[in-house]
């Protein structure tokens, strides 16, 4: 039994490597530059907007701007670049999906993992710059990986649904570009929400996204506690979402390779 | 064939080229012309909710000030980005018809300002209920409109020739245009920002376009004559820059396709 996992797993692996290098030699796809910038892009974003918005928020109740915005652009970046992916998971997987016999989960993991990695990578970058400025991890740091896992669970359920209605609908690809565009500026990744009328103040926390980089602001930046309502809203969404997705993406599996 | 014969037909060619390209555009798409005019609506929607609670400093008839800039740099992108992809996506026409190539881009720009226009009849909406300043200013704004669209047919005319040689050539694009939107004072005033950025929008020739036709559109004011120096120069650098580079290249380049 436990042998048969494992060796499904390996060969689930190696398919999601396979899957990867394909992804690069594609035409259209990465180049070294290409896989740099989705790296570098938070520090990058960072940088202009501390540039811009500097001046602006500067004698405000932020504490370190450069840090709050680099942890939002990171977080969003994960779950920009992974559901985004995922919209070709499928599409762009015609002629395996129709003359394989690989786990149909395969397309969507390996998209996923592959933003973990640019993910993994921006991190480095990310402590970096925490030690320079001398914020030390503390204990409750622990709490913001918890955060991640919701936000990766969440990135997959969005994705499967994503991968699986751009097979019916090819619109969804432009649309989805606008929705990420108004999704940047309903997290509050640049600017902080405290500051904006009460009225619209409360809309925030219904965005799953603006509750990821929330929570992960207030341990890192403020060391502080987390209302546990932004937990619980995140976590419905996660778990609504991851379980979504699979249904969707296991009762459309065998309609799409036929649609295909 | 008289000159003007040739001039016309040029121009009937350029035409017939960006029906096609509306056509396809729309085709394809859900909504079709009616998104053009409503997408712009939603981004001040949203931009004037958020912005103008954020930045409690304030600018005068702010819908209006964002709607001009967001319209006109859309236009810039849309243009640019369709026109990279120009000579690799009509690869047959190329080979098999004698057509002059640079058409293929222009159809493209144009097809974008198509897509403009249909934009600014929201735009004109806004400029009345804000209130804006109508004068004899108007009459400028179409000079600048096709001054912007000959600098953006330069830059497309050299975008549609990189991405021959080099195939991230529209990734690259994308981020730059994503970076460059923060340095066109698109939705927050020049003044707020430090000394230093402020030199480099200011001799940033997309700021010198939407600032001058904001300036006419929304507060009927005139501007200060480096502007308009700035968008004559470069506009007349990066058109005939763009041209060249064009036509050196439009041969070799149907080799790599």
């Amino acid at each position: 039994m436990m042998e048969k996992l494992y060796k499904d797993f390996k060969q689930n692996m190696f398919a999601i490597h396979q899957l990867t290098e394909r992804d690069k030699k594609h035409e259209n796809a990465q180049t070294f530059l290409g896989e740099l910038w989705e790296i570098l892009n938070p520090l990058i974003m960072t940088v202009v907007m501390v540039l811009v918005f500097g001046k602006m928020f500067d004698s405000d109740s932020i504490k370190n701007y450069p840090l709050f915005v680099l942890t939002g652009v990171t977080l969003y970046n994960l779950f920009n670049q992974g559901t985004t992916a995922c919209l070709g998971a499928l599409v762009g997987n015609k002629v395996l999906l129709t003359k394989t016999r690989l786990n149909r989960n395969i397309y969507v993991e390996q998209k996923i993992i592959y933003a973990i990695r640019n993910f993994v990578f921006s991190l480095f970058i990310y402590f970096i710059y925490v030690l320079m400025i001398h914020q030390y991890p503390s204990k409750k740091w622990l709490l913001v990986i918890v955060d991640l896992v919701f936000l990766i669970t969440l990135t997959i359920g969005v994705g499967k649904i994503l991968a699986v209605m751009n097979v019916f609908f090819a619109d969804i690809v432009y649309f989805y570009r606008v929705f990420t565009v108004f999704l940047f500026y309903g997290s509050a990744i640049f600017f902080d929400s405290e500051r904006l009328a009460s009225s619209i103040k409360g809309i925030f926390i219904i965005n799953p996204i603006y509750d990821v980089v929330y929570i992960a602001r207030e341990i890192i930046l403020n060391n502080g506690v987390v209302a546990i309502n932004y937990w619980i809203v995140l976590f419905v969404y996660a778990s609504g979402f991851f379980i979504a997705g699979d249904i969707v993406y296991k009762r459309y599996s065998d309609e799409v390779v036929a649609n295909l | 064939m008289s000159r003007i014969e040739e001039i016309k037909q040029y121009f009937f060619v350029l035409w017939e080229l960006t029906k096609r390209e509306l056509k396809r555009k729309y085709a394809r798409s859900f909504f079709g012309i009616l998104w053009s005019s409503i997408y712009p609506l939603f981004r001040m929607i949203l931009v004037v909710l958020l912005f103008s609670t954020i930045f409690d400093k304030g600018i005068d008839r702010y819908p209006a000030y964002y709607f001009v800039g967001f319209l006109m740099y859309e236009f810039f992108i849309t243009a640019t980005s369709n026109s990279l992809t120009t000579l690799k996506d009509n690869r047959d026409l190329l080979i098999k018809s004698k057509l002059p190539r640079e058409l293929l881009v222009l159809s493209r720009v144009l097809t974008a300002f198509v897509n403009f226009l249909l934009g600014c009849i929201p735009f004109a909406l806004v400029l009345v209920v804000y209130d804006a300043h109508f004068s004899f200013y108007y009459a400028y704004v179409p000079i600048i409109l096709i001054l912007f669209v000959a600098f953006t047919a330069g830059i497309s005319y050299m975008l549609s020739i990189w991405y021959v040689f080099r195939r991230d050539a529209r990734n690259i694009w994308m981020n730059f245009t994503m970076i460059m939107r923060f340095f066109i004072a698109l939705f927050y005033h020049i003044t707020w920002v430090s000394k230093g950025v402020q030199a480099f929008i200011r001799n940033n020739p997309i700021y010198g376009f939407i600032y001058t036709c904001r300036n006419y559109l929304v507060y009927g004011e005139k501007v200060e004559t480096f502007y308009l120096w700035e968008i004559g120069i470069w506009t007349g650098v990066i058109f005939v820059l763009g041209f060249l580079i064009f036509r050196k290249y439009e041969n070799e380049v149907v080799i790599h396709l």
